[in-house]
């Protein structure tokens, strides 16, 4: 199945509020709930973000793996 | 938000109990909570995304979010009663709160997974079948 863009703006939303200086973190929260809120809304679900969170959670770990990885090769000269 | 005028009427007590400057305490606490989320960060990093997690690690990554959520809590109310200090760092108490949040989020993703069965019926009706592939 085809890679959906709107999943990975959650994902990359739910990683910059990770790493984000700790005085944007209201902003990048914000920004993630938006999308929540958008996602939810365009398919008419009743769930709620935080559940919606929660099924994307196992995607997101790999996710932040992936952008972990590329930041450990980065630091140790390009691996 | 506690009056001046009160506090005073306390005299001793509210000084011993709250400090002198009970916003500034509070920052200091809050300046120091966030120091200790980015090195649980930095950790977690290390022992649950480049390794695998053995149980101990998920044993104590349990125990050591579970603890930064609940003084995060215990900030957040003594901020909501006292207020938080303007800062230099542009902190406010909504960047603690979100902060909060962010690590509720990941404890439960961790530690309290949802259903298979419950998270495909979600995925698949929020996002219409295209699934994520990582």
């Amino acid at each position: 199945m085809a890679r959906n863009p709107f999943i990975e703006a959650i994902h990359q939303a739910r990683y910059d509020l990770e790493t984000c200086a700790r005085s944007e973190r209201g902003g990048r929260q914000r920004q993630l709930d938006e999308l929540l809120r958008q996602a939810l809304a365009r398919a008419s679900s009743k769930a709620t973000p935080n559940h919606l969170l929660d099924a994307l959670f196992d995607d997101y770990r790999e996710f932040k793996r992936g952008k972990k990885r590329q930041e450990w090769a980065r630091l140790s000269g390009g691996a | 938000m506690q009056s001046a005028q009160s506090d005073r009427g306390w005299g001793p007590a509210a000084q011993v109990i709250l400090g002198p400057d009970p916003q500034l305490v509070l920052y200091g606490e809050a300046v120091v909570w966030f120091h200790k989320v980015e090195l649980f960060r930095h950790e977690e990093e290390q022992r649950m995304y480049r390794q695998t997690p053995a149980p101990e690690d998920l044993a104590l990554h349990k125990e050591l979010v579970l603890r930064l959520i609940e003084d995060g809590e215990h900030l957040g109310r003594l901020i909501d009663r006292h207020g938080f200090l303007s800062n230099a760092e542009g902190i406010t108490a909504n960047d603690l709160k979100s902060t909060v949040d962010n690590l509720r989020a990941d404890y439960r993703g961790w530690h309290e997974p949802m259903p298979a069965a419950e998270r495909d019926l979600i995925l698949r009706e929020v996002f219409d079948g295209t699934k994520p592939v990582h």
